[in-house]
This record gives C-alpha cells, sequence and structure tokens, in this order.
C-alpha cells in the first residue's frame, strides 16, 4: 500500500533545483530505495540524447520556441513564480500532482544541467509513475503508453492537454505502445495515430527524439505554438 | 549479379520536407531519370565507408540523426489566415541505388540544379554530391539466424513471411507529373516476427534489394535481426 506521505516525497524530490526556500535538499529527498530506483530509471530514459557543456542555470531550452533558447527565461519564471509555495502549502497528494500537471513553472526548467532540453515537470510526472507502478510490482518492461484510458489512480498520468490524457499502465496491451528506453522506439511502434494528419512533421519529428521528457515537453511546446 | 552505388549529397540550403527520410520519388524527379532508388536517410557523416558485413551495410541507414527544427508563423495570403511552416538544417543524405545507368556519375555530376524536398521554387533543398561507393551485394555475409525484421522505409504489403500482427498504417504523397497520389502505406520503424523454417538469406536479400510493390520509389526496404537466439 503506497501512503500519501511517499507519494509527496517523490513529488517534491527535485524541487530545490526551482531555488526555493523549505526544499528537501538532494542528499535528503529521497531515502526509499524504490523511489530512488524510480528516480534513477526516470532520470536514465531522458539523459540519453543532446547532451551539451555543463551549464550554470538549470533554465530548459524549447525545440520549438528558438528564441528563449537564447535569452534568459528570467522574466517568464518571475511570472509563474507565485506556483512555487503551492507545491509546499498542498498537503494532498492528488492536489499536487494536479498543481504539478498544470505547472508553467516546472517546464520552464530543465532536469540536468548536461542536458538543458530536457524538462523538470516531465521527469518528477515520470519518476511518480513509475514509483507507483514499481511499488505494485511491476517493472519498466511491464509498462504500457495508453492514451485517454481509465486509469487505477491519478498518480499514473505522465501528460495531458485539452484532447488527450497520456498515462503509464501496466500490462495493457490495447494501450498506444509499450515503453521502451528510447522515445522513438516506443513513437515508432504505436499502434494509434495521436496525432499526425494536420501535423504530420511534428509527428515525423518526434521519430528522431530520443529522450522522453523532451519528447514531451516539445509537444507541450508544440500545441502552445499552433494556439498563437 | 546485383550491383549498389550508395551516394552521398552535401545540403547547399536549409530544406523543408520530412525530417525522417527523404522519399525515392524525390530523387527520381531531381534527376529526371528512372532509377531504382532507395529512401535518402539523413546522416553527419561526410565520408561513405566500405561495407564488409549485413550490419555493416545498414550502420548508416539504421543510425537516428535527430535534425533541430525551426518553426515560424506566416501569413497565408492566398488562405488568408495564419500558418506555420517548419524547415531544418541537415548535413548530408545518402541514398542506394540498385543496379545505375552507365556514367551514373558523370549525369549527376552535370546537373546544374539538384532539389529535394519542399519550397523548391524559393531556393530551399539545394544539394551537391559529396561522395559515392560501389557495394557488390555477393560479397556481403548475409545472416543464417533471424527472428524479427524491422521496416527501415514504409511497406505497402507485408511480405508473406511474417506474422501478421495489429500495425500502424499512414498515408505518404506520391508525387507523380503534377498529380498528388495517397497511398496507405504501413509505418516504418515497426518490427514483425518472422515464421518458422524459412530461408533467412533470402529473405535478407529481398530487403535490401527491395522487391516489394513500389520497390524502385524505395518502399520495402528491412532488416533482419537475431533477438530470439541472443
Amino acid at each position: 500500500m503506497i501512503t500519501e506521505k511517499e507519494i509527496l516525497q517523490i513529488l517534491r524530490h527535485d524541487m530545490h533545483k526551482i531555488q526555493i526556500a523549505g526544499a528537501p535538499r538532494h542528499k535528503d529527498a529521497l531515502l526509499d530505495t524504490i523511489a530512488q530506483k524510480a528516480d534513477a530509471t526516470a532520470a536514465w530514459i531522458s539523459r540519453n540524447f543532446l547532451r551539451k557543456k555543463f551549464e550554470k542555470e538549470l533554465h530548459r531550452k524549447s525545440l520549438i520556441f528558438q528564441e528563449r533558447n537564447f535569452k534568459q527565461p528570467r522574466s517568464q519564471i518571475s511570472q509563474h513564480r507565485l506556483e512555487a509555495a503551492k507545491f509546499f502549502e498542498e498537503s494532498d497528494a492528488k492536489q499536487l500532482h494536479k498543481a504539478i500537471v498544470n505547472s508553467k513553472l516546472l517546464n520552464l526548467y530543465s532536469e540536468a544541467r548536461s542536458f538543458p532540453y530536457t524538462s523538470l515537470k516531465y521527469h518528477i510526472l515520470l519518476s511518480c509513475a513509475l514509483y507507483y507502478n514499481l511499488k505494485n510490482g511491476y517493472q519498466l518492461k511491464d509498462l504500457y503508453l495508453c492514451e485517454n484510458f481509465p486509469v487505477e489512480s491519478p498518480f499514473q498520468i505522465i501528460y495531458q492537454d485539452e484532447a488527450r490524457i497520456w498515462s503509464i499502465l501496466p500490462q495493457q496491451k490495447e494501450g498506444m505502445t509499450k515503453v521502451y528506453s528510447k522515445f522513438y522506439t516506443s513513437w515508432e511502434c504505436r499502434r494509434k495515430l495521436s496525432f499526425g494528419g494536420d501535423h504530420k512533421i511534428f509527428d515525423e519529428l518526434l521519430t528522431t527524439i530520443g529522450s522522453w521528457t523532451t519528447a514531451l515537453a516539445a509537444i507541450e511546446d508544440f500545441f502552445q505554438f499552433i494556439k498563437f | 549479379m546485383s550491383k549498389i552505388i550508395r551516394i552521398l549529397f552535401k545540403f547547399e540550403s536549409e530544406y523543408a520536407g520530412s525530417p525522417q527520410y527523404i522519399s525515392g520519388n524525390a530523387l527520381r524527379h531531381a534527376l529526371s531519370l528512372q532509377v531504382n532508388s532507395s529512401i535518402g536517410i539523413f546522416t553527419a557523416k561526410g565520408k561513405l565507408t566500405k561495407s564488409q558485413s549485413y550490419n555493416d551495410f545498414f550502420l548508416l541507414r539504421t543510425r537516428k540523426y535527430f535534425l533541430r527544427p525551426y518553426f515560424e508563423i506566416w501569413w497565408d495570403k492566398i488562405q488568408q489566415k495564419k500558418a506555420y511552416r517548419c524547415f531544418f538544417l541537415p548535413q548530408f543524405v545518402t541514398f542506394d541505388i540498385i543496379n545505375p545507368p552507365e556514367n551514373f556519375i558523370k549525369i549527376i555530376k552535370n546537373i546544374e540544379l539538384l532539389q529535394l524536398g519542399g519550397m523548391r521554387n524559393v531556393g530551399f533543398g539545394i544539394v551537391s554530391l559529396q561522395d559515392h561507393i560501389e557495394i557488390n551485394l555477393d560479397e556481403l555475409d548475409y545472416p543464417k539466424k533471424a527472428s524479427h525484421l524491422t521496416l527501415i522505409s514504409p511497406a505497402i504489403y507485408l511480405p508473406s513471411f511474417v506474422e501478421l500482427y495489429d500495425c500502424r498504417h499512414k498515408q505518404v504523397e506520391i508525387w507523380n507529373h503534377n498529380n498528388v497520389n495517397v497511398v496507405n502505406v504501413i509505418a516504418p520503424g515497426q518490427f514483425f516476427r518472422i515464421r518458422n523454417g524459412k530461408n533467412i538469406q533470402s529473405i535478407a536479400k529481398k530487403g535490401i534489394l527491395r522487391k516489394a510493390a513500389l520497390g524502385k520509389l524505395g518502399l520495402g526496404e528491412y532488416i533482419v535481426h537475431d533477438w530470439k537466439n541472443n
């Protein structure tokens, strides 16, 4: 049985990266070995693509908004800064998970200093989903990415927008695709065309992106871009 | 005896189109020659090397090369609405041509302007020949054991020697003398299990020679793997 405290711990384990007071330090953030394994797996499936030299700031670079990469996103970060307080005031795990899914602030930060295209938001959501499944006895090889599928728990959701909810569920062979270590393998082997028709070029671009968090952040950026 | 000539083009300008591959039909129209061409795979390597084995042959064609996208918004005057477009800055692209005509390299060098991809009327997709190499298919050592095959290019029909299960289809546009034909194909990148008791060597050779529907445009190319016995 997973307690609320454990979920809150995994949802807050990387908050020290957005530099707010009260965030647990890196070495104290995760003490549970299963949680450490889930965090390491989530990092492993996203730190495999576009490695750059070590950077001081953890600001995420975007594949879609190229201009954002040249100037520091400080003004955008200060716009959404108020969200940060919510992450520590909230004591209900489901509400906190919902706040992270809708968060704009966390998506402005990258997950690792050498991988500026990865996203902190999707790293947290992926590690939470992997932790939930690991606790129930399912390894990475048993997991499937499903679109608009009824979920057992909201902690399995990794991506949400107006048209689709993506979740990671165990042994759902009718899901969209299996979870592989490279995102493009999963994307190429998917059975359902989630989007493609109108956005054919973007759909084919995803078949060349290896990192999970980079791809999920690129999808969010792309749908924001075409709304202009 | 089949001979393959592998050619490498260098991009001189931006490219608009699919970041996954360039169709063989695009090269046929650019050259104005009815050659048996494979799909074009993007790469960062500026030189071609001789392939000693079956896996060497596919080393360049199976490696993923990421093209950084450049998205921009513009005003479409004809449709009277905002639209977006996207272009890429690739380095090189490689094609395999089966049994090319005589003096094939000379013909390519004599063509003044070679363009691939979309927006060619505004100067996109200009390429020039960088390197070429000849490969004798009889000298390759084909695998004797295999369990799966992976589609490198789209295919219209699945071959009879694989087990059929759910797969993803997509539509590709094939341009033919000012007409666009939309063809329903099986999307590349998916893998299928090979049925037991088949001659793997001939299957592997078929995959390189693209003995499939619309094989001359690059469709029906695959690589075989031995995943079960390893």
